[in-house]
Order: structure tokens, then C-alpha cells, then sequence
């Protein structure tokens, strides 16, 4: 079998969102890249190497790279996470209003949505007043364009919609729209969706008190997962939480994090205890 | 072990369903309409019960109302399994007593997604 199609690709997904396929990862880029290979009449991986080949920097190029990139469909895909990140949340709702600041949240590879509206559902539910006058802002990134769209239009399938949510949270947050399942406002009003590669640096998007990377950094190169590791660590307020995938580490070289004791699986800023302790002098 | 009792007069579907929820470590328990169902249940009150809307001799609404009168028929977790999926009967079901609502079709995460949901497991 002639590999070079499959070798060409996974170079351009190494390029551009630093995702490292193996030789006997084929089956994984062929099953994540099948919507395209069908909707532009490919019957291979080496028909679309070429077509690729043929126009370097198309936007097919671009929306290649990005559906290789693995996505959550799970609403609460973790859900102990997900209530604990809310109840950090509460705790510094507080501290928040007395400094006039916002409590922001930024989820980073936030695909299609699920793990933004899954906060907002935790908070509506368990800490409604972190919506008071519109406290907490929760933004979500993606580097795939169609999942942003499809994020920000909150519009989920039949299995989408059954996993990881009761029938009584799909009944009160979406309604029927033909055969998809519509968010309502209550939750789409509550998160802003945009597009942004983690690899070619974040915007100015300001610092976060709790910033969730899940299942992002594993499948990158560790050169790239430790600079993106590097640029989260930069956005994340002194008290601010990093949240991982559950089992998931960072590569051994970043340093600037401690273990959080405040979220599960989740990681602090080193500098936290400090900046947390009121300076002696003053104290005196 | 838990036990589940898979209702639905189409046996692929109890066939189907039933792999599914062994390999969720539960023993199954089939019947093929809604008055069998409220037999066994009268003999052993199962843990879960997986239910179809549409059958014939007692269908799963009628069944769910007569199980819920039963003494330790508050006990089971009722989940119901149809393609009766529109939101309307959605919240008769959930009115009614179900526990959760999966849409058919199914596959084998909806059914320990939906499980986990009612903490079965």
C-alpha cells in the first residue's frame, strides 16, 4: 500500500495544530476525516493528498487540520469536574464583585459545545447567582470552524443530545427542531464561541479564573503541548485553576504548576500560595 | 448483581438491548408486552426496568401506572425506550414515573450514559 497521501496529511496535522498521527493511526484520520472525504467525492486519503498538494494553504487545508483534531460530544463528560469547577466558582463569586471583576472561564478545545453548556447547566442549577448581573462570562475555542458554528448555533443529534444528559435537563434546556435538538437561550446567551488554534498563540483574551484544557495537550507534540502549557499558564489569574482531562499530565519539563487543592484533576499557578498570603508587613 | 428487566414485544430489540446491559454487569430479565412484564415483577421486583411505549396487550404507559401502584413498585428505575420521541410524550413519560427516556435508536453508550444518569450504575 502506498502510504505518502497518509504521510502528507499527517505532516500538515503535525504543522498546523502539532497532533502527532502514527503510521497505525490511519484508521483514527480516515474515520475523522470521512465527512470531508465524502462531501468532496474522495474515495482515498491519497486523492485528498493530492488535491491538497495541488493548492498549499487552501481552506480545505485548514478545515482538514481541524477535523483531525479529536472532539468531546459528551455533554458532562466529567461530571465531578464539573460540579467542582462550579463550586470553585461560588467560592470566589465574592471576591470577584467586591474587585468589580469578572469571573471568566475559558474552555480551550471546546469543540462543539457540550462542555460549556454542561457549566452553564451545573451553574444554573447549583449556583444561579454567579448569573447575577452577569458575573460569570464562560468563552469557548475551538481551532475547527464547523464545530464553532455548530457550538455557537447549539444544535445537537440524537446521540449527541442522549449522552451525558437525563431527559428532564433536555427537556428544560433544548426543544425539538426536525431531527436535531435545540439549545435554548437560557444557555446559549451564556457562552461566547470563537475560532482559535492554540498553536499559533491565544488572542487577547484576557486572564481566567479557571481555564479548562481537557484532552487537548495529550494527543500534541510535547514541544508544542509544553509552549501551549506555557501560554495557559500566562492567562490564568494567581488563584486560577487548570483543568485536564481526567488521567491526564502535563508533560514533565512544564513547570509553574502545583497541584490544585481546590479541583480535582486540576493544576495552580506555583506563585498561588503567595499571592495568596497576605504579605507579612502589612500584616504588622 | 443488579437485575433488569428489558421490555418490548420486538425480540432484536430485547436481543440488542440485552447485550448491551450484560456487558453493564446486570442479569436480564425479557418480556414481550407490558402485562408479562407487571407478572414478573410481582414475582421479583428487578432493579431496572428498560421500556417500550408501544405494544400490544398492555402498553408501557399503562404498565408503568400499574407498576407504580404495586407495593415496592416505587422501587425499580424505569427507563423508558421508544421511538415515541417528541418532547410531548418525553415529559408524559417522566410525568408519569419514568426515571429517564432513551430514544430509539439506541446504541450501547446512550444506554450507560442514561444508567449512569439514574445512578444504576
Amino acid at each position: 500500500m502506498d502510504h505518502s497521501g497518509y504521510n502528507e496529511i499527517a505532516d500538515l496535522a503535525l504543522r498546523k495544530t502539532g497532533q502527532a498521527f502514527r503510521s497505525n493511526h490511519r484508521y483514527l484520520v480516515e474515520a475523522r476525516l470521512a465527512s470531508i472525504l465524502r462531501r468532496e467525492n474522495f474515495s482515498t486519503l491519497e486523492e485528498l493528498a493530492n488535491c491538497l498538494q495541488a493548492r498549499p494553504n487552501s481552506v480545505l487545508e485548514v478545515e482538514v487540520a481541524s477535523a483531525l483534531t479529536g472532539k468531546d460530544t459528551q455533554f458532562f463528560g466529567d461530571r465531578k469536574t464539573i460540579s467542582h469547577i462550579v463550586s470553585f466558582l461560588a467560592t470566589r463569586a465574592e471576591s470577584s464583585r467586591t474587585s468589580g471583576r469578572k469571573l471568566r472561564v475559558l474552555c480551550a478545545g471546546g469543540g462543539t459545545g457540550q462542555e460549556a453548556y454542561s457549566l452553564v447547566i451545573e451553574a444554573l442549577e447549583n449556583a444561579p447567582q454567579l448569573f447575577e448581573d452577569a458575573l460569570l462570562e464562560i468563552t469557548s475555542v475551538d481551532i475547527c470552524k464547523a464545530s464553532t458554528l455548530r457550538a455557537r448555533a447549539g444544535q445537537y443529534g440524537h446521540y449527541e443530545i442522549q449522552t451525558g444528559l437525563s431527559a428532564q435537563r433536555m427537556l428544560k434546556y433544548f426543544s425539538r427542531s426536525d431531527n436535531s435538538w435545540q439549545a435554548g437561550n437560557m444557555l446559549r446567551q451564556k457562552v461566547d464561541f470563537s475560532v482559535c488554534n492554540l498553536m499559533t498563540g491565544l488572542p487577547e483574551l484576557g486572564l481566567f479564573d479557571v481555564v479548562l484544557c481537557r484532552n487537548v495537550m495529550p494527543s500534541m507534540v510535547r514541544p508544542i503541548a509544553i509552549d501551549v502549557a506555557g501560554q495557559l499558564l500566562d492567562i490564568l489569574q494567581p488563584w486560577g485553576q487548570l483543568v485536564l482531562g481526567q488521567e491526564e499530565m502535563l508533560p514533565q519539563s512544564v513547570t509553574g504548576f502545583i497541584p490544585s487543592r481546590d479541583v480535582r484533576n486540576a493544576l495552580a499557578p506555583a506563585s498561588a500560595k503567595a499571592a495568596s498570603k497576605p504579605p507579612q508587613e502589612s500584616v504588622a | 448483581m443488579k437485575n433488569c428487566l428489558i421490555v418490548d414485544d420486538s425480540r432484536v430489540v430485547r436481543k440488542v438491548a440485552g447485550r448491551i446491559i450484560r456487558d453493564l454487569q446486570f442479569d436480564v430479565t425479557e418480556a414481550g408486552d407490558g402485562a408479562e412484564a407487571l407478572e414478573i415483577c410481582r414475582e421479583t421486583m428487578p432493579d431496572a426496568v428498560l421500556l417500550d411505549w408501544n405494544m400490544p396487550v398492555m402498553n408501557g404507559m399503562d404498565f408503568l401506572r400499574a407498576l407504580r401502584r404495586e407495593d415496592d413498585g416505587h422501587k425499580p428505575v424505569v427507563v423508558f425506550c421508544s421511538t415515541e420521541n417528541d418532547a410531548d410524550h418525553i415529559s408524559e413519560a417522566i410525568r408519569t414515573g419514568a426515571n429517564d427516556f432513551i430514544m430509539k435508536p439506541f446504541d450501547s453508550n446512550i444506554i450507560e450514559s442514561k444508567f449512569t444518569e439514574v445512578g444504576l450504575i
